[in-house]
């Protein structure tokens, strides 16, 4: 009764809060200069930007300005609208002085979003609404988390989900949209796309399309970080392949779920391991690294420690994301230190390894397929050898091959022309098919059919599919976290302190071998 | 069974909150180059919502969201509020993952009577106050002669500019 009690006064002082905010602005949240030569000459203006409302009731909008050589010009970049206020020119913008009527500036710190605050409140809301399993309590950094996850053919096994959405996404402000090779392809005009929420998260579906390749049935698509596509016809598998001077090749020859990963260092998180692949009997022309990857539960780890040790401080840090560009930098690249999966080509000519890209995407659910182009290196006598450097115990690599990149091309977009609502409030296309205000809000359990329809083609042709989605979504607060909180840690830990680092290693040390069982077990349908 | 239909209610309640997308949202303030809006109180008890084109010494001149002209004499104002910008970024987002926490106390079981209506109380706050807008209110925090700050044309209607071409 005490903890309802609680909840009750928690929730009525934010009510009384939020009601006796009216948002009242003084009024000299804008200036007004009619004097604009003295304004302008005197250099009293001291304001980066300001609007000039010209005497025929045109205006222009000023930024980094200035005055000409003879003082009775400004000029700047910016953008100049008609007295019906249609935008009629942008860039470098001059005007004589004696046409401006008057100058306006405008404090921009008093109309700041108040949208932190309420993140804040909802977070609040949303964590002492839930009362959460048994099964967590033991090892709360263990649970199941993941965004949208999407099944090709209503496939149920979350091992084999065929892709995870906006998994970086963890408040309004960090919203984005990644896109994902579904490895599936289709020659059928209709397809169906499976969406799920496994977690115990809110899902915030902003937008949601496919890209599809048309290729012939013998050929290959792939795309790469920078959003191009590629056909091919043959792809190159490695010879042989060593980490850290160990035969691995079984592990990477195949897309088969067989994967090669390794065991973190004991102390340090980000001490890096090489591995290493030659292949053989290669075409001479450009090539690119195919490469299916995904990552291990060490980032789920370490996002679980930096949300309990915000404890029941955790919707003050989440408003702050949305209000302060420094703690958005911050925690909206948590894992920077960790870094991603670099690629090198071995140069036969300076016997020096070449930097190709490095590779990162958060998410241990879903493999990621990607192609990273070869630019400067072709094969010498058919030969060719790769090097991936990656932190110890944080990806784990399903397969890395060699593929012929002759081909761009570019993808068909299409939009879902349909939702079928299997679990959930009901939503229509017109909540997922535009980038905008409208979202599909998904709740744990939720579940929902995605129909596309594609335009018809030959029997020899396919359309390779790859995912859209935007968005981003809430960590629910799990009861156990709360009693983690320890802020002097999260800051040691966003600041990358040795020490609190090492203490993690240590920790995640006691749990890493058995955190893919409680993880996998501790998803919401496993617990319904 | 009554709860979810209380559920339901609240729900079309809370998004019934609407907000005034006319109004800029805080991030395109800076590039709003149109009037402030004005909502007034006439002493003969009429109201009128309008982006304020023009402001002289005895009138100020509206344009309605039916892009209307109207023109309202200082006299015969009661109380007004000019309306400067939204409040929220994504006020759409929000309302609906704010009413949207209300359906966890259907699973709150017998504690729901308690939690329920609490919820609605803080949600529908939430949507109140995304709803509500920058304003400052006249007379009280600014006088007459400052409104013309916030019109779309401070310096006056331009010469040779008909009102009623203005959209």
């Amino acid at each position: 009764m005490k903890k309802f009690l609680f909840y009750a006064f928690l929730c009525l002082g934010l009510v009384a809060c939020l009601y006796s905010c009216k948002h009242h602005l003084s009024h000299n949240v804008r200036q007004s200069y009619t004097d604009v030569n003295a304004v302008l000459h005197k250099d009293s203006l001291h304001v980066p930007f300001f609007k000039a409302h010209f005497k025929d009731g045109n205006v222009a909008v000023l930024e980094g300005w200035s005055l000409n050589n003879t003082q009775d010009s400004v000029f700047g970049s910016g953008r100049l609208y008609d007295l019906y206020r249609h935008n009629i020119e942008n860039g470098i913008l001059s005007f004589a002085i004696d046409d401006i009527a008057i100058i306006e500036t405008n404090d921009l710190e008093q109309v700041k979003s108040k949208d932190g605050s309420r993140v804040a409140a909802l977070t609040i809301l949303t964590a002492v609404n839930l009362a959460l399993d048994a099964a967590c309590a033991l090892n709360p950094k263990a649970c199941f988390g993941s965004c949208p996850t999407f099944y090709v053919d209503g496939s149920d096994i979350i091992h084999g989900a065929n892709a995870e959405g906006f998994s970086n996404a963890i408040s309004p402000a960090l919203e984005y949209g990644d896109i994902d090779a579904l490895q599936h392809s289709t020659s059928k005009e209709h397809f169906q796309l499976t969406m799920k929420n496994e977690a115990f998260e809110t899902h915030m579906v902003n937008q949601v399309y496919l890209h599809a390749v048309l290729k012939n049935r013998d050929e290959h698509a792939f795309h790469d970080s920078n959003g191009n596509y590629y056909k091919s016809k043959d792809i190159f598998s490695a010879s042989e392949a060593k980490a850290d001077g160990i035969d691995v090749l079984g592990d990477v020859l195949r897309m088969d779920n067989n994967e090669y990963f390794s065991a973190t260092d004991s102390f340090d998180l980000t001490s890096k391991e090489e591995l290493i692949l030659e292949f053989d009997n290669l075409p001479d022309e450009e090539l690119g690294i195919v490469i299916n990857h995904k990552q291990t539960l060490l980032t789920t780890f370490l996002l679980y420690s930096g949300i309990s040790y915000m404890g029941d401080e955790v919707g003050d840090y989440f408003a702050k994301i949305e209000t302060d560009k420094r703690i958005k930098k911050k925690l909206g690249s948590p894992f920077k230190k960790l870094g991603g999966i670099k690629m090198f080509a071995w140069n036969y000519k300076t016997s020096r390894w070449d930097f190709i890209e490095e590779l990162y995407e958060t998410g241990p659910i879903a493999n990621n397929l990607k192609l990273s182009p070869i630019r400067k290196n072709l094969p010498r006598d058919g030969k060719m050898r790769i090097k991936l450097e990656m932190s110890k115990g944080l990806w784990r690599v399903d397969y890395v091959g060699l593929t012929s990149i002759n081909d761009r091309i570019e993808p068909l977009n299409v939009f879902p022309s349909e939702i079928e609502v299997i679990t959930g409030s009901d939503y229509t296309i017109n909540d997922i098919i535009r980038d905008d205000e409208d979202y599909l809000v998904s709740f744990p359990g939720d579940e929902f059919n995605l129909m596309f329809d594609f335009p018809k083609i030959d029997k020899n042709q396919k359309y390779e599919l790859f995912l859209s989605v935007k968005g981003y979504y809430l960590e629910w607060m799990r009861k156990s976290w709360l009693d983690g909180k320890d802020l002097p840690r999260l800051r040691k830990m966003l600041l990358h302190d040795r020490n609190t680092w090492r203490e993690l290693a240590i920790e995640f040390k006691t749990m890493e071998k058995e955190m893919e069982t409680v993880f996998w077990n501790s998803k919401y349908s496993v617990l319904q | 069974m009554k709860n979810l239909i209380l559920v339901v209610v609240v729900l079309t309640f809370i998004s019934a909150c609407k907000t005034p997308e006319y109004l800029p949202k805080p991030e395109g303030y800076k590039q709003y180059v149109k009037g402030s809006f004005f909502n007034v109180n006439m002493s003969n008890g009429e109201k009128y919502l309008g982006e304020i084109i023009a402001v002289d010494e005895k009138k100020i001149s509206l344009l309605s969201l039916d892009d209307e002209i109207i023109f309202v004499s200082k006299t015969e104002i009661e109380s007004a509020k000019i309306l400067v910008s939204m409040t929220s970024e994504k006020p759409k987002a929000i309302v609906t993952a704010a009413s949207l926490i209300n359906l966890t106390s259907i699973g709150h079981g017998y504690y729901g009577v308690i939690t329920l209506p609490i919820n609605i109380l803080a949600t529908t706050g939430l949507a109140v106050d995304v709803a509500t807008p920058y304003s400052i209110e006249y007379p009280e925090f600014i006088a007459w002669d400052q409104i013309y700050k916030f019109a779309r044309f401070p310096q006056g209607v331009p010469q040779g500019i008909k009102l009623n071409r203005i959209h």
